[in-house]
This record gives C-alpha cells, structure tokens and sequence, in this order.
C-alpha cells in the first residue's frame, strides 16, 4: 500500500518542491544572502517570503470566499487537473500532517531562493524550521527506502538515498535534494547542486553576489521598496536573457505606444538587467518592475517627459463618481516637431504625416496639428466619469462614460482663439455628415461668464425627437463635446457638464516625487467599483454583447455578467504607473481591495 | 429506409400515406423544414401524427421571453450601428428560436430578396428588413413584394432611393422582374422601363419609406400587358398575378425545400398550381411540401448540399448544443455564407456551388472546429454528453450520428471502418459521440442534408 502510494507519489514530493520554488529565503532586507551560494552563471534569482502566512491572510478575505461561490469557480473545481492537483494537495498535507498553508509557512519562513541558469537548469534553496527539516528528511528517507526494497518500476526512476561530501541527499533521475548547513538545495541536476553545497560548505569560489549586473539589480530593487521582506523579488539579467526570451533589440520604436508610456518600451528593449518586486494582502497587491534608466536615451526622452526631466505628472482633478483618470507628464508638441529625429520606423514616420496632414484639413487648414500641439503644456489629465446623460426610464440604451482631457495652455492669447477655431471646424465637418440622416446636427452655443468660455454642442432636438427615434440616435445623447477654458486652464471633453465640473474644480495639484526620488511620468488610475456602476447602468446591453459572444441562454448570460460586476466591486482602485529616477525607470502595478472586500471572516 | 418512396409527377404533391413518421424521416423533415433536430426531438415527433408534426414546425410563437432576449440584442447592434454583428444575431437565433420552419423560411427569402448590409451600411435598415421578412414570410407574396419593395434598404441596395421622375433607375424595376417575380424571358426591356417609371418617387426620408409625389410620374404605365398601371402598387399586384410568377416562386421553393436537381416540368407545374390555389400564402403550401409524396422519396432524401448555415447550425441542433455566434459568423463568412451579407442580389447560387477544393477542407475542418470550441456548450446528463443520448460504445455513437446527423443510411463497411476508427480514436467514453461526429465530417455523406 505503502509503495503504491509512494510511486503515484514521488511526482507530488516533487510537485511540492515546485510549489517551494514559489517561495523563498532568509534575507533582512532585499533577498542577497544566499547569493553568495550561488554560481555566477546564474540569470534569474527568485526570493520569496513568508507565502504560508500571506496565502491564510487572503484566504480569509471576503473577496476569496466570494470568488469560491461563483458557479464559474465552482465548475473549474470540478475539472479533472483541478481536481488531481487537489488530491496532490490532500497526500502532502497527509504526508506532513498539516495543511498546505502551514506547511509552506514552516518551509519558507525564512525565505526561498530559486535560481535559474538557463534552459532546463535551476536550484532552489530553502532553509525551513529544524522540525520542518527533519520531516523533510525522514519523509524522503522513508520514500528511498520503500523504492530500495521494491522491484524496478517498469523502467520508471525511483527515489534513492545518497550522500555528497558526508551531507545527506536524496536523487530523482537527474534531480537532486541535498542538505547542508540547515538549508535545503533541490536542484535539476547533480552538478548544479553540488555547485552550491561546496560554496555552503565553505569552498572559496566566485559567486553571483560579486557580480556586477547582480549588484546593478539588487540596487535597484532596493531602489523601489523599502519593505524588509516582500513577498516576492526577482532580479534578472536580461542581457544574457534575450537569446532564450528571444528578445528583440532592434524592433523600431512604435511611435503611439512610447507617448503613451514615455518611451520606456524602447529603454526596457535595451536593459541589461530589471528587478521586479511584488507583494499581496488582504489589503491589495502591487509588483514593480523596474531597470537602470539608459543614458543613451535621456536625450530623447526629453522629447518625452519635456526638457525638465524633474517634474512629475499632476495629481488628479478631484471630481465624483471618477471611473478613470490618466495622467502624463508630457510635451507632445515637442514629441511631435522632433519626431523625424526620434523615430526611426518609416512607416510611423509617413503615418504621423499623414495624421498631420488629414487633421489640419480638418480643421480647415487654419490651424495645423502642431500648432495645436505647441499650445498644450506638459501636465494632461484624461478623465472620465459616469455616464451623465439622461434616457428615458425603461429604454434600453448604452450609457457612455463622460470623458474629457483637460490641461494648461502656453501662450494664451494665441492658444484660445486656435483651439477654438479647430474645434468650430470639426463641428461643422460632422454637421455635413449628419446632413446624410443618419445622426442628428449639433448646435453650437458658446458662453462666457466670469473668465470661463465654454463652446459646447448640442445634438439637435426635433420637437418629438420623431426624426431619429432609434436606438443609435439615443447614443449621441451621450455626447454633448465642449471645448472650455478659464485662464490658462483647458478642458476638451465629450459632455459640457464634465467641461464645467472640471472648470469648476480646484486646479490639479503638481505632482511630487515619492519616497524613492522617483517622480511619475504616466499614471493610469481605474476605479473599478465606478466602472461597475457604469456596467450596472448598461446592464442589458452587456447581457446581450455576452449572449452574441457566447450564443448562451439570457440567464447564463445575465449570471456571468452580474458576476463581473460584482467582483469589479471588490476593488477600490487599480492604478498602473510609470516612474522615472536619476537611474531608474519603473513600472508600477497596484490594486487596492475594498473595505469590504478586505474583510477578514 | 422503408419511408423512401419513388416520386411521380402525377402524384407529386399528394399526401403522403404515413400516418406517423419514421426516425429517418423525421430527421429529414427537421432538416429540411428547419435546420435539424436532436434524437429527443425526433423521437417525440415519430409519436405525433404527420400533420400535428408539421403544424407545429410551421408555428410562429417563438415566446415573450426568446423574442425580448433577441429586441435587445438587435437595440444593440442598432445602437452602436454595427452591421458586423448583424450574422451573430441572426445565427443566435438559428441556433436557440423554438420556430426552426420560421427561421428558415426567413433565410429563404433573405436570400431571395438578396439584400447585402455592405452597400446599405445600416444595421437598423438591415433588422427592418429582417423584420419585414420575418412579418410576411408565410405570405401572401404579394404584401411581402410590396413590403420589400418600400423597404429603405431595398431602396439603397437597388438604387431605387435615386429613381426620380426624369430620370427613372431602373435597376430595382429590372431584379424584381428577373431575380424577385417572373424570372428571364418573362419580361422585356419596356416592361423594365415601365415598371421603373410606376416606382418613380418612392424614396427614403430620415431613414424611412416616403412617397414623393413630386418625384412620381403619374402616366399610365403599360406592363406585362397592362395598359392601365398607374402606381408601384398597382404594378406589384400586376406582377404578381402573372402565371410565370407562380412557377418561378415554385421553383425557388422546390430547391431550397427538395432538391438542389430540376425536377420534370410537370412537378413544378402542379406546384405552381398549388401555389395559386392558396393565393400565394406560403405556409399551405410549406405544408403540402412536407406532407407530399415526393418530399419522402428518393427525388428529396440526400438529394441537397447543405449550405455552411445548414451545416453549422445543423450540427449545433442535432446535438442541443449552442456556440459562439460571432465565432460562427467569422468562420461561416470563409465559406461563403454570411447572413446579410450575400455577395450579390442573386443571393446564394446554392447547390453544387458550395463545394469546392477550398471549400470542401473547410467544411469539414467547421465541423472539428466548432466541436473544439471553448464557447460551444452542449446539455449533457450527469455531466456527460453519452449518457444524454445513451451512448455506450462507438457502434452506437456511430448509429447516433448517422441516425441524427446524416441524410442517407451508411453500408456495412462503412459502419463498421467509422466504428473501427472511432474506437482507435479515443478510448474514452464521454469523448466517443463528439468523435464519431468529427470522423463522419469527412463522409461525402455529411455534406447533403
């Protein structure tokens, strides 16, 4: 019985080990210590901390015991990996006698480490509690020697017992588990092992901690949290990565990507080495990623964040029911006039020329796009809000966040009157287009009142509103676009009532630098307890998309949505942020749970 | 197949003499009448007498429920004006509505009235015709000529929207002769210029039909004979009354309903004449169709190559499976079939031209892809599908496909080499059925309904 067990077995002692690789080992602070074990030919280090105590945290939450009664989760469970890999769980928590969380707290307490080479090859070390220790061995002791005494397993390998300079260990084909010193070293091959228990033992030989690039990423891992122990940090050599990423290094840059991101993608094609850190709790979780900032690419990122590198994107406009905010730190009309000089790609080049050309006509040839462009200054915020527009109780129609981009002007006086005339221009070329019937004209009402001047369109009312009763023309009653100004202050946006909240509103903030130095450069900010709000009011038309999608029966669809929108409750904010330091550039994810979300049973 | 019987054209459309249906024929009805049916369905219309059975497929009460779940989806796709999505809708109810006879008629005269949403560019033009199709599908003809010829659509897609009073188009005058009413050699270049001028003035205004009597020449208009035509009407009725009106609708009827072969003259002459006995309404006639000797013979039984809607939704049905529509859309559209979208106002040529080297491949890989599809979802029993439908063993997955899903019997040999196949193939029981079906896929056999 015992040996039945232990052969199906051997695959989940090892499966456990993996799960291992999941987490991590003893450092004080950012994971360096057992680098001074590991091989210089090391690419990838993986530190993990204390996954036992955070996996019970969040498995108290609300939201997990939510997700755990959804029909969908439920049906997943029902899966037939699912269900192995829950019976997997079952015989280790029986073997150790303890539960899974508890056991990776006994094992990982202290922190795991697993490094990788490259292809195939890589180690893990861990140095677990002094019983979880000897569990480990006795277990594996016992498995050896039920594999000694049986017969051969059909050609299958089997566990067996050895030793290495006196130490015990334990093989599984090429795999090895070694012990020394009180750390644990599971590795994929002998000599990988063998490596790191002769610099445990004391062998004098060069490790990865005297590397540089090793040195350059725990630096700037360092540089990003100051949390002692996250749960998780990675530290990679990229360089030496890109034959096996297959990386590219020469892709071109992708003009519309590198302004919405500040040029980052073209200086992460080039990094040697990035550090990522992530943690997660009850509370949220983030992961940063983060890699030197090349010098090479200051001067054109200049074209990007402006000639003062130093300022940070505004913080937001403070206005209610916000779905979405982002947020640059950017001189597009800069960005724009030196494009020949930044982009190498022939076709962005040809396509930027084409834009040019294309709005300028638009715009009546009396203003061009970079004369538009020159007028924005650095700091934009786009924002958008719940729907605002009214429909009729009952009628099924999409309701459409407002949204609207607002900023500062440079040259007011010049600035005003071109805006104005662009956006006169492009009123008047959607009029000729409505002139086909097929959506209704807007009237165009300009106001001034104390210093604000607000050009707004409104959709044409038809008395009854016979004339365009269908459904596509209640979704222009989203739509009231309105170009408004007060001082040197600019709101370009889809909904005059969001043109005067955001006049109305207290003038964004600078941003300021966080507690590394960093300052951010581009900041995607999502609520997603509004955004789900916003599905709430369009309920039935994303019923309808679903049942399109799927070809399911309304209540499978109806189920599936109202599930989405109920998880989306569960989040306070989600935010993606691009930093930018002397030395580094880093990306930031964050997630922030609900109140009731957070909540613990 | 003791439900086979020769077909003659004397005694063509008279009654068939079966009380209750076979399993085959029942299959074959439900393929034909609608887009096919499950072993659950079939075996409880061989319980039902002939007539019930065809009484309830001809039914048009789809339910409040599945009719508000599709009003929505269409304000959607209004809404958003997004023709693309127009072949999802339409699919989602081929797949889910409890009126299949409906639904296929509605595809019969979508591809008859051949209409393509990329020239309207409107989806709210495109659903109004749909509905106007839909409204007056099971006739009488007339209204539904009159109705298509008001359509805003129609107007936009034959350029009638443009025809004026000094300078008739006559583009919709000559398809409605050709393509809609009477067919070639029925009609002259005078009756097109005729027929163009009663049209005159009938225009679209904010999106919807609107006589402009400024734009209408009110002169009498001689057509077909008749020198006393004055309005659009006037000529619709006209057209309609002609004796060559009555075969060409015949004819069209007997190849979508039948057979993709010509029949004897005399078949489709005692058709027209049932055709005009019932005044053009079509439901009667649908059931003297499917009630007649020559539907359970050999002149109908596999006798037709399933178009790519047949094919896909065919599979879907005979399963009670349902899938992605959009999905569908996309993969159908490859093969040549996109609903509201027919590449040209002759709608589908239909028949023989559904196959070819490219075509065949993909007709067949549909059937694997839509089977593999993470969004196709089939109602299974205990969470399995074989135990749905009683599935045991390969041999028995393979009757279940040849019986549900193939139009005529296989031999022993090939019975037995599906079954050797589909044992090889998987061992696993759940997997057995979705097999067989896969492997039947490459039968020539799968491609006719």
């Amino acid at each position: 019985m015992f040996r039945a067990m232990m052969n199906g077995s051997t695959a989940f002692a090892f499966a456990f080990t993996a799960l291992l690789s999941l987490n991590a080992s003893a450092q004080k602070d950012v994971d360096d210590s057992p680098a001074r074990f590991l091989p210089p030919d090391v690419s990838i280090v993986v530190s993990v901390h204390d996954l036992g105590r955070r996996w019970n945290e969040i498995s108290q939450t609300a939201l997990v015991e939510r997700l755990f009664e959804l029909p969908q989760i439920k049906v997943a469970l029902e899966d037939k990996k699912i269900r192995d890999l829950l019976k997997g769980q079952k015989f280790i928590e029986g073997l150790f006698s303890r539960q899974l969380p508890d056991l990776l707290q006994d094992y990982t307490q202290n922190g795991a480490t697993l490094a990788w080479k490259g292809e195939k090859e890589f180690v893990l070390l861990f140095q677990p509690s002094a019983d979880a220790l000897g569990r480990l061995k006795q277990t594996l002791k016992e498995f050896a020697s039920a594999a000694a005494l049986g017969n051969a397993n059909q050609g299958k390998a089997e566990l067996f017992a050895t030793t290495y300079r006196d130490q015990d260990a334990f093989g599984l084909d090429k795999a090895r588990i070694g012990f020394a010193n009180g750390w644990v070293v599971a590795s994929s091959t002998s000599e990988f092992g063998k490596s790191v228990i002769d610099r445990m033992l004391g062998d004098k030989a060069k490790s990865i901690a005297e590397e540089s690039w090793f040195q350059q990423a725990t630096g700037l891992a360092r540089s990003v949290t100051s949390a002692n122990r996250p749960a998780i940090t990675a530290l990679i050599n990229v360089q030496k990565l890109r034959p096996f990423m297959k990386l590219k290094t020469d892709r071109g840059m992708d003009a519309g990507k590198e302004l919405i991101f500040g040029g980052i993608l073209e200086a992460i094609d080039s990094a040697p080495v990035a550090a990522a850190i992530g943690d997660i709790g009850p509370e949220g979780a983030f992961v940063r990623i983060a890699t030197p900032r090349p010098k090479a690419s200051a001067t054109k990122m200049e074209y990007f964040f402006g000639l003062a590198t130093t300022e940070s994107a505004p913080q937001p406009i403070d206005l209610p029911s916000r779905v979405l905010s982002t947020r640059w730190h950017r001189d597009v009309g800069l960005f724009w006039k030196m494009a020949p000089q930044i982009i190498s790609d022939e076709n962005a080049l040809a396509g930027i020329a084409k834009a040019e050309s294309d709005i300028s006509t638009l715009f009546g040839g009396m203003v061009t796009v970079s004369d538009v462009f020159e007028y924005l200054g650095p700091d934009l915020e786009l924002i958008a809000v719940r729907p605002l527009s009214q429909t009729a109780v009952g009628k099924l129609s999409m309701q459409i966040p407002a949204f609207g981009v607002a900023g500062n002007l440079r040259n007011v006086e010049k600035a005003q009157p071109a805006l104005r005339l662009a956006f006169q221009q492009v009123v008047s070329f959607a009029n000729l287009n409505a002139g086909a019937g097929k959506y209704p004209p807007l009237e165009v009402m300009t106001e001034r009142e104390a210093g604000t001047t607000m050009i707004s369109g409104s959709y044409f009312q038809m008395g009854d509103d016979t004339m365009y009763d269908n459904p596509a023309a209640d979704l222009y009653k989203n739509f009231s676009p309105t170009l408004g100004f007060r001082g040197d202050r600019f709101v370009l946006a889809s909904h005059r009532d969001l043109a005067t909240q955001i006049l109305n509103a207290p003038e964004a903030k600078p941003g300021n630098p966080n507690s590394q130095g960093h300052i951010d450069n581009t900041i995607i900010e999502l609520w997603p307890a509004e955004l789900a709000l916003v599905g709430k009011l369009n309920r039935e038309p994303l019923i309808a998309q679903r049942m399109l999608a799927t070809g399911q029966e309304r209540s499978a669809a109806t189920n599936e949505v109202d599930t989405a929108l109920e998880l989306l409750k569960f989040f306070e904010t989600a935010r993606l942020r691009l930093l930018a330091g002397d030395d580094a550039l880093v990306l930031e994810f964050d997630t922030r749970l609900a109140g009731a979300a957070a909540q613990t049973k | 197949m003791n439900t086979h019987i020769r077909g003659h054209a004397e005694d063509a459309w008279s009654t068939v003499d079966l009380d209750h249906l076979t399993i085959a024929g029942a299959a074959h009805l439900f393929r034909r009448a609608g887009f096919g049916a499950s072993l659950h369905e079939l075996n409880a219309a061989i319980k039902l007498p002939l007539t019930d059975v065809v009484d309830g497929l001809l039914t048009t009460n789809t339910g409040t429920e599945f009719e508000q779940q599709s009003q929505i989806m269409k304000t959607v796709i209004q809404a958003g004006n997004l023709p693309v999505h127009l072949p999802a809708w339409w699919l989602y109810r081929f797949i889910q509505s409890p009126c299949q006879a409906w639904e296929k008629l509605v595809l019969f005269w979508h591809g008859h009235f051949a209409t393509s949403a990329a020239k309207v560019n409107s989806a709210l033009m495109m659903l109004a015709q749909n509905e106007i199709i839909r409204r007056s599908a099971y006739g009488p003809f007339e209204s539904l000529v009159l109705e298509i010829s008001r359509d805003p659509a129609m107007l936009i897609y034959l350029d009638s929207a443009t025809n004026r009073r000094n300078n008739p188009n006559e583009n919709y005058a000559r398809e409605l002769l050709e393509l809609f009413c009477v067919g070639l050699g029925n009609y002259s270049e005078i009756d097109i210029r005729e027929l163009a001028r009663a049209f005159t003035g009938w225009e679209i205004q904010s999106g919807r039909f609107a006589f402009n009597q400024f734009q209408h020449d009110p002169t009498l208009k001689q057509l077909l004979g008749n020198a006393n035509i004055e309005s659009g009407e006037q000529a619709v009725a006209w057209i309609v009354q002609q004796p060559a009106a009555a075969k060409f609708i015949a004819q069209k009827l007997y190849r979508f309903y039948v057979s993709d072969q010509t029949p004897e003259p005399e078949v489709i002459q005692s058709f027209a004449a049932i055709l005009r006995e019932n005044e053009f309404e079509i439901r009667p006639v649908l059931k003297t169709i499917f009630t007649s000797r020559i539907f359970y013979s050999n002149t109908a039984y596999g006798q037709k190559i399933r178009s790519p809607v047949e094919l896909a939704i065919g599979l879907l049905r005979c399963l009670d499976a349902t899938a992605s529509p959009v999905h569908l859309a996309s993969s159908l559209s490859g093969l040549g079939q996109s609903v509201f979208y027919p590449p040209s106002v002759k709608g589908w040529d239909g028949g023989k031209r559904w196959i070819n080297s490219a075509t065949m491949i993909g007709r067949i890989n549909l059937i694997t892809e839509i089977l593999n599809h993470k969004e196709t979802r089939f109602v299974v029993e205990k969470n399995r599908l074989d135990k749905r439908f009683d599935i045991d063993d390969a041999e028995s997955a393979v009757r279940h496909v040849e019986t549900v899903w193939l139009s005529q019997p296989l031999d022993d040999e090939q019975r037995s080499k599906l079954t050797d196949i589909v044992e090889k193939s998987t061992p696993r029981r759940e997997s057995r059925l979705l097999c067989a079906f896969k492997c039947a896929a490459t039968l020539a056999e799968s491609q006719l309904g």
